[in-house]
């Protein structure tokens, strides 16, 4: 407790110094925690792309609304539209079938979430991590459930095999329909998954994907589809999708697949998405680091600093405590830990946000940015940062604290 | 000059007294004015402006009084300068022009225009099929139109015919602005569309004098046109910003030099029996403060003018690649500007300091020292 007592004397006459330090290097790291992460997550999308697809592939997006589909009394338009282009696409030997996203909402609990319907080539193909569970409990076929994967804090509290309800609204009336889901898995951070939802002139890999706050995947089967038939609802299909050639087409019969493509969508290809992807990662590079390395250069200097000068301002009552019989040892570990605890302060309030941040995000709390990663990366590399900003000032002033013996030093202040 | 002798020797007594401190000190005023220097590139907006890429910096547009002939903007001398990339001509469209498929409801007289690229070099996005000309098309001025992103095109598809002023088009796609048909210009020229307006479009971004000589020859060559659109409003509107981001700038260096004024409080504070003997021998508070205030200004100049060294002599190797926009120089006047900025924000941090510093009376610091 008196050990405690002289680690707080520490700061008596430096509060002001210290509070001020403490909120610039916790703002500061939290902006650099914050640059870093948006600019992980495009880099994180792009990898995705890169393992996922081939040069072959190239993004589809029709967005020409026709005067068919304006008039289609169809639930799901867009899907008919590209099952039908799916289908006059068969009879070209360069074809393969196309990558595309089902999605619906329910509610869980009362809260809206999101859905996405995935086969199980795309599952395969697409190998997302799980946290926890397994892809292969997805296979177990049971007339009283669905097995799905859960992703984001909501489903939490669930465990592995758990079974739960979602509500799935009738689009005709206001009932709702109760299904029940089992947990075969839970989705890893950042929950990246494909839902291709974005068209235009510069599509980069960031535009493909999206983070599943909170929300389902559900493998696709006719037992759902007659659900959602059951209720008057249907899952839609994302107007945008991946196609590709064959990998032993011939170019001739891919010219003559693309041009069927060109005729009727905006068609970006492989290696277009990943240029443009490269010119964001690139600028949100230039854009977004440096600002947060100056700042994070000047907390560094400003904290060792500070340290430095709480030493000399403290140095005469240490000679103090030592003329009166408390070692040096000890006056070392008061000092350690009086500027170690400025130090990792900042670094670990910025862990306690960085570990509740899917639970802020969740519960509407704060909402920073749709694409940011926050995962054991961050915490470890604010850990470390903050373990060796503390560790350097503790040195230089431990350092600066043995350069006089405690006698010379009380008698300095004496003359 | 005796009392720049004596804030030198001031200067040299806080380096003796704490050496570690000090050094501290000048090394967090250099991390901190290099930062601003880094920040004054990158976050100022007329800084930002003269290497921005953006297309309105190399665009014009000319609004005619009385309509132009083709004959007039095609052979005008200055557009067909090294300079001009393309020049995109436009014709304002009557609802009568409008072809049927288009809901005549929906618009107004003079809202959808004709358009042509004079010298068909200017990119277009499509939105859906071809949006270019093939050079065949222009020469032969075959009837081709490239349709604008409105809603009543849904009912048309490539290859489609549309019949705009009473001709008939074959449709070949789809461009991404809401209200502009386009045409070739051989073709724009053969049905005799006069020019109502003119976009013309350079191929390098002019400086704000190049800018400023090129709209006089806009205005001596067109005398009977308004400037509707130019790099001009660009300029204007990155300097109409720069205030507030000159403000944030300071404040962050206010911020981050903050920590440092610790250390400069407390070499003073070493000092301050120094400063009892001046104000007893007959200084008044004011000259104390001042003495104070300039050993500040020397200490940042010297701070200022080692940052800039530092930015200057590693610029290519170190700065260059934080850089936001690519062919950012600094000029002998940013350098200028820093260099003051950094004594005057030194200054104003320092101040709350310096008044801490000087707060006792004679007799209490007399007393504390007795």
């Amino acid at each position: 407790m008196k050990t405690l007592k002289l680690i707080f004397e520490f700061f008596t006459n430096n509060k002001i110094t210290a509070i001020i330090i403490s909120i610039i290097y916790i703002f500061v790291l939290f902006i650099a925690n914050n640059s870093f992460g948006m600019y992980r997550y495009i880099v994180y999308t792009e990898d995705i792309f890169k393992t996922t697809e081939t040069t072959d592939s190239f993004y589809c997006m029709p967005n020409l609304v026709t005067a068919e589909m304006v008039n289609s009394s169809s639930m799901d338009p867009w899907g008919d539209y590209i099952n039908n282009v799916e289908n006059n696409a068969r009879k070209y030997k360069a074809y393969v079938p196309f990558t595309k996203v089902k999605y619906f909402n329910s509610d869980f609990n009362g809260v809206r979430i999101k859905s996405y319907i995935y086969t199980t080539d795309m599952i395969e193909k697409y190998q997302f991590n799980l946290k926890n569970g397994s892809w292969n409990n997805m296979q177990e076929q049971s007339s009283d459930y669905f097995n799905v994967i859960v992703s984001g804090i909501y489903f939490d509290y669930l465990n592995i095999g758990d079974i739960a309800e979602i509500e799935l609204p009738n689009y005709f009336d206001s009932s709702t329909k109760k299904i029940k889901i089992k947990v075969a898995g839970k989705l890893a951070e950042p929950y990246t998954v494909p839902s291709f939802n974005t068209s235009g002139t510069d599509i980069n890999t960031y535009d493909l994907y999206q983070k599943l706050e909170n929300g389902l995947i559900f493998v696709e089967s006719s037992r759902l589809t007659k659900v959602f038939k059951s209720v008057n609802n249907c899952p839609l299909t994302a107007e945008n999708f991946i196609a590709s050639y064959k990998s032993n087409s011939s170019d001739s019969e891919r010219r003559e697949y693309l041009g069927y493509f060109t005729n009727q969508f905006r068609v970006t290809h492989y290696d277009d998405i990943i240029k443009n992807t490269d010119e964001i990662v690139s600028l949100t590079f230039k854009r977004r680091l440096p600002a947060p390395l100056f700042m994070l250069s000047i907390t560094t200097v400003a904290l060792i600093s500070i340290s430095i000068l709480f030493v000399n301002k403290k140095i005469r009552e240490h000679s103090i405590y030592y003329l009166c019989g408390c070692n040096r040892r000890k006056s070392y570990f008061i000092i350690s830990c009086a500027i170690g605890l400025m130090g990792l302060l900042g670094g670990l309030l910025n862990i306690l946000f960085i570990v509740n941040y899917d639970f802020l995000t969740s519960n509407g709390i704060i909402n920073m940015s749709d694409g940011l990663i926050y995962d054991g990366q961050t915490v470890l590399f604010t850990l470390l940062y903050a373990l060796a900003v503390s560790a350097v000032s503790v040195i230089i002033s431990i350092m600066v604290f043995r350069k006089n013996s405690p006698i010379e030093i009380y008698r300095k202040y004496e003359s | 000059m005796k009392t720049i002798k004596l804030i030198f020797s001031r200067i040299s007594f806080y380096f003796l007294s704490n050496k570690l401190i000090f050094i501290m000190f000048l090394l967090g005023g250099i991390v901190c004015s290099t930062s601003f220097i880094y920040f004054y590139g990158n976050q100022l907006s007329t800084k930002k402006s003269e290497v921005s890429t953006d297309s309105s910096y190399y665009t014009y547009t000319l609004k005619f009084d009385e309509p132009a002939s083709y004959y007039e903007i095609k052979n005008s001398s200055l557009l067909n300068s090294e300079i001009i990339e393309d020049v995109m001509a436009v014709h304002y469209l009557l609802l009568d022009d409008l072809p049927k498929e288009f809901n005549k409801n929906n618009y107004i007289d003079y809202y959808l225009r004709v358009c042509t690229q004079i010298n068909n070099k200017h990119k277009l996005f499509s939105k859906m099929g071809r949006s270019e000309f093939y050079d065949e098309e222009i020469k032969n001025g075959k009837n081709v139109i490239i349709l604008p992103n409105c809603d009543d095109i849904f009912s048309l598809a490539q290859g489609d015919t549309v019949t705009l002023s009473g001709r008939e088009y074959e449709v070949i796609g789809v461009n991404t602005f809401i209200d502009n048909f386009y045409i070739p210009s051989n073709t724009f020229d053969k049905c005799g569309y006069s020019i109502d307006e003119i976009t013309i479009y350079t191929t390098e971004r002019m400086s704000r004098t190049e800018n400023s000589q090129f709209i006089a020859n806009l205005h001596a060559e067109f005398p009977q046109s308004d400037l509707i659109e130019s790099p001009s409003e660009s300029y204007k509107a990155a300097d109409s910003y720069f205030i507030g981001d000159f403000f944030l700038i300071m404040c962050e260096f206010i911020i981050s030099a903050l920590s440092f004024m610790f250390l400069i409080k407390f070499l003073i504070d070493k000092s301050n029996l120094e400063n009892i003997i001046y104000l007893i021998v007959g200084a008044t508070k004011r000259k104390l403060f001042l003495i104070l205030i300039l050993e500040n200004i020397i200490i940042s100049g010297i701070i200022g003018i080692i940052s800039i060294a530092i930015h200057l002599i590693t610029y290519n190797q170190f700065f260059v690649y934080f850089n936001v926009y690519e062919g950012l120089q600094y000029s002998i006047m940013d350098y200028i500007i820093i260099f003051i900025s950094i004594i005057i924000l030194s200054c104003i941090t320092a101040i709350p300091f310096i008044i801490s510093c000087l707060k006792n009376s004679i007799i209490i610091n007399k007393n504390k020292y007795n």
